[in-house]
């Protein structure tokens, strides 16, 4: 019994899982890169997309994060940019399942974001999750 | 004989710091279980109106995944954490940091391995936050594999 209970939770939280939030599109940044210059980026994106810019907020293992989301709906983020500027820095572009943001804007924002860290001569990696 | 003391009292305020975290780590899931399935449960009954643009097959989805991944601290959950607006100031603990960076990345290897790491960067978890490292890790591992996720 104590073996068909088991494999029925991770069936059930297999499925939980996958049927998870949204997606999320992730710049893998270099530790060495310069933290202005990634801040800037996010700036320039918030501005030509009309986010508001939220932090830089602490939290442990040295995490300082910037957010950047749409001025409605600002305790339900459907859509957000996550700029990691502390030990790990990262740029994650996400959005959830709730469907309330058109799809054109997370990818207006990769596309922008692109060109920004292009043009900064930061180099990146992309990671789809 | 005062060193001694001092280093038992330091033990023992940092078994207490991970107790009273894991606790409230427990009771503030619970309270999130509550919200996300009243939430999800109002969002279906009105077909999708409260947060799924009137799309009911995602209405079914999210409550279907708020039922089977349970809430832990203020980030573990499936939409529960940065749904919220929640950010980093708000982590509790270790297990609370591994979903803190799923919440944003969606990287379950990265979650697995934040739970189980031997320097942790949060207060460790308490007996609550260990089991529930232990009932994702197996779920999580999978599919992160499956994905084709690594970390770092």
């Amino acid at each position: 019994m104590k073996p068909f209970i088991l494999v029925l939770m991770t069936v059930l939280l297999i499925t939980g899982c996958a049927l998870e939030t949204g997606r999320a599109i992730e710049f893998k940044l270099s530790p060495q890169v310069d933290r202005g210059a990634i801040h800037g980026a996010l700036q320039f994106v918030a501005g030509e997309l009309g986010l508001v810019v939220e932090g830089p907020e602490a939290g442990p293992g040295g995490i300082v994060e910037y957010r950047a989301r749409l001025p409605t709906n600002l305790s339900t983020s459907d859509f957000f940019i996550s700029v990691e500027v502390g030990e790990r820095p990262r740029i994650v572009i996400r959005t959830m399942n709730t469907q309330t943001v058109e799809s054109a804007i997370p990818e207006r924002a990769f596309g922008l974001l692109r060109e920004e860290l292009d043009k900064r001569g930061i180099k990146y990696e992309v990671r789809r999750g | 004989l005062a060193r001694g003391i001092g280093q038992f009292g330091s033990g023992v305020g940092g078994i207490a710091n991970i107790l009273v975290r894991d606790t409230v780590a427990t009771i503030v899931g619970v309270g999130g279980t509550v919200y996300t399935t009243l939430r999800d449960v109002a969002n279906v009954l009105t077909f999708g109106n409260v947060y799924s643009k009137g799309n009911l097959f995602s209405a079914v989805k999210s409550l279907v995944a708020d039922a089977v991944v349970p809430e832990y601290g203020m980030f573990g959950g499936a939409s529960w954490g940065t749904t919220q607006g929640r950010g980093p100031g708000s982590i509790l603990n270790q297990g609370d940091l591994a979903s803190y960076h799923h919440d944003i990345n969606l990287n379950e290897i990265e979650w697995v391995k934040r739970n189980f790491t031997t320097r942790p960067d949060a207060v460790p978890v308490g007996p609550v936050g260990a089991s529930y490292a232990l009932l994702g890790a197996i779920p999580f591992g999978l599919k992160g594999l499956f994905d084709g996720e690594r970390y770092p």
